[in-house]
């Protein structure tokens, strides 16, 4: 069965762009310190100017500090034509609303809140052996107990799907919402006007400002982020868990599109590596 | 006059606990309130309806109300966490929830995290204060005054803002809204509160005894899902990891290793004081629901003996904190490190 989406590829390094893309999306969701510089946020626009791609630029949560660095990038932006800005903090979009009316603000995956952690699925679907858990012969067998089914309904929808959160979206001028791709079957309810990006296939469990933690360097940021990632292994894991600076992602190498073809405004966002 | 800069928020989590939490100093009070409507559908042990599992929250309305009572007759103010992420779903249920709490005198205010609950409470005319969780992720000054234009009467900021970052916050912001800062303990494992989407599930052990030897256990299969965000430092404490090049995605020979000294920390501002005490924070919150009271009781008596401290140096105050640190979370066995700070400055 063909479906119908938007086409998007998240850039951070100079690629071959194919046809059926209309948008590149360039940014940082995560950190503040990755915020680009001028000169480099400039290079990427022209760059999909050049490929007659659709431009959007994602911003990451920020201290005040970040949002002086932003209002600078902020400013070249709102001078071209049909750029989103994805905002990750409620802050950014008060900057965005009040400043920079050109440009058109995005929910950003952080702020939709929808609960992704992959290893609840473990719960969803019940699977409990016996398991003897003690050392000293006392066997302790483990029997289910099983969650309502309100409780994995929950799971497969977020707060964008509240209407008094959408009516506000739309009174607010934000018609689009970005989601991650779960690896359960999603239930995104939203009204036709609000677009959906749905971020492929790297999803984003949590994220942090103490990366030196994270990642074991203990020291400033030399942005380690660019030069390491670590892959975490542990039984419990349905599928593979990152951790890339600050943030833990989980990879999902299927999209459900059976779950979101009844969203009229679909945008599949590709992230060829790890954000 | 540190302390008269400063109320002290304290949790409980029964009636029992008000009186030695006004005696040690608490200045007003939270928790958390739930049904039996709401829990028999989502489940507490799941943090869904508000950041607490089992036993951190009144689950009666009657004990609830009497609490209130209590609280009131102790000139304590009460504010009523209801700071899950909610789905449609699940406002009717709040609905009524909110309606029960909105008309004891006691309560003042609620604590929310949710963008949708938050305009929820507006649409139905929701009397009493709206305070911002730490889960509404503000750190800066335009989120702030963002949530203030909502309605919100005090934000709480994240815990991993230094004191310089929430001056900046407060400074920048010419407006009348009042901040909550954590104070001491509950780091959250190096994520944010509000951005952390780690499955978490605080079930109270239920092992009945089957025959000698044998116990039976009713578990919501969370041991093979492994403890929410402590997955992740027990992966790294083991070594459960490779790390990969970049550019290359090749793996990479490291010497990545987890630090006991470095990679554990209690979380504590306490030394912020100093410099916070000049900037316009409404309170300062202890964290512990549904832990022991006798904890929280002495916390705050030891943090108010610091807060009385008057006309000493910086580094006389500090010591002093480093003193009540070493003392509370080491016994007295060693003394903290710059790691036990909410958001250490390590350039310094």
């Amino acid at each position: 069965m063909k479906y119908n989406f938007e086409k998007a590829l998240f850039i951070n390094k100079p690629t071959s762009v194919g046809k059926d893309i209309s948008r590149l999306y360039f940014g940082n969701e995560f950190c503040e310190n990755l915020i680009p510089d001028a000169n480099v946020l400039k290079g990427w626009y022209v760059f999909a100017e050049k490929k007659k791609k659709k431009f959007t630029f994602v911003t990451p949560f920020v201290t005040d500090a970040g949002l002086d660095k932003l209002g600078i990038l902020f400013s070249f932006l709102n001078q071209q034509k049909d750029v989103e800005v994805v905002f990750n903090d409620w802050g950014i979009f008060y900057l965005l609303k009040n400043n920079f009316k050109n440009l058109t603000p995005v929910l950003g995956r952080l702020l939709t809140k929808q609960r992704r952690d992959p290893r609840m699925l473990k719960i969803f679907l019940d699977k409990q052996s016996q398991v003897v858990i003690n050392a000293k012969s006392r066997k302790i067998i483990k029997v289910p107990k099983k969650g309502p089914p309100t409780l994995f309904e929950h799971h497969q929808a977020s707060v964008i799907n509240a209407p008094v959160f959408q009516k506000f979206l739309l009174s607010e001028r934000i018609k689009r919402v970005e989601i991650d791709n779960l690896i359960w079957k999603m239930n995104i309810d939203v009204p036709q006007a609000i677009g959906v990006s749905v971020y492929f296939p790297y999803g984003y469990i949590t994220t942090g400002r103490m990366c030196w933690k994270l990642c074991l360097s203990y020291a400033p940021c030399k942005k380690e982020c660019k030069k390491h990632f670590f892959r975490l292994m542990h039984k419990s894991l349905p599928v593979p868990f990152y951790a890339k600076g600050n943030t833990v992602f989980y990879k999902s190498s299927r999209l459900d599109f059976e779950s979101l073809q009844h969203l009229k405004n679909l945008r599949i966002v590709y992230q060829a590596e790890l954000p | 006059m540190v302390r008269k800069k400063f109320k002290i928020l304290a949790p409980f989590t029964n009636i029992a606990e008000i009186e030695p939490l006004k005696k040690a100093g608490a200045d007003e009070l939270y928790c958390g309130y739930v049904n039996d409507d709401l829990t028999k559908k989502w489940p507490l042990a799941f943090n869904i309806l508000n950041r607490r599992g089992e036993g951190g929250s009144f689950e009666n309305h009657e004990d609830f109300k009497k609490a209130v009572k209590k609280a009131r007759a102790c000139n304590l103010a009460v504010y009523v966490t209801l700071n899950g992420l909610y789905t449609p779903e699940q406002y009717p249920l709040l609905h009524k929830l909110v309606k029960s709490i909105d008309c004891l005198e006691g309560v003042k205010g609620l604590i929310v995290a949710d963008m949708g609950f938050l305009l929820f409470l507006r649409e139905n005319n929701f009397k009493k204060e709206i305070h911002i969780s730490t889960g509404g992720t503000c750190f800066n000054s335009h989120t702030a005054k963002f949530f203030e234009n909502l309605g919100a009467k005090r934000i709480i900021l994240d815990r991993a803002l230094t004191s310089y970052e929430i001056a900046n916050i407060i400074t920048r912001l010419h407006t009348k809204i009042n901040f909550e800062i954590f104070i001491f303990a509950e780091p959250c494992g190096g994520f944010i509160d509000g951005f952390c989407t780690f499955f978490h599930c605080f079930e109270k052990a239920n092992t009945v005894q089957m025959a000698k030897n044998i116990f039976l256990n009713l578990s919501y299969n969370t041991d093979q899902c492994e403890k929410g965000c402590m997955f992740y430092g027990d992966v790294l404490r083991n070594g459960h990891f490779e790390v990969f090049n970049v550019a290359s995605h090749k793996r990479m020979k490291h010497g990545l290793r987890w630090m006991r000294s470095k990679a554990f920390s209690f979380g504590c501002r306490i030394c912020d004081l100093y410099d916070l005490k000049e900037y316009p924070i409404e309170s300062l919150k202890i964290i512990g629901r549904g832990t022991r009271a006798v904890e929280r009781v002495e916390l705050i008596s030891k943090i108010l003996q610091l807060l009385s401290c008057q006309g000493i140096s910086r580094e006389s105050f500090q010591k002093h904190c480093k003193d009540l640190f070493s003392e509370s979370v080491f016994k007295n066995k060693q003394r903290c490190t710059k790691f036990d700070c909410y958001y250490p400055d390590l350039s310094k």
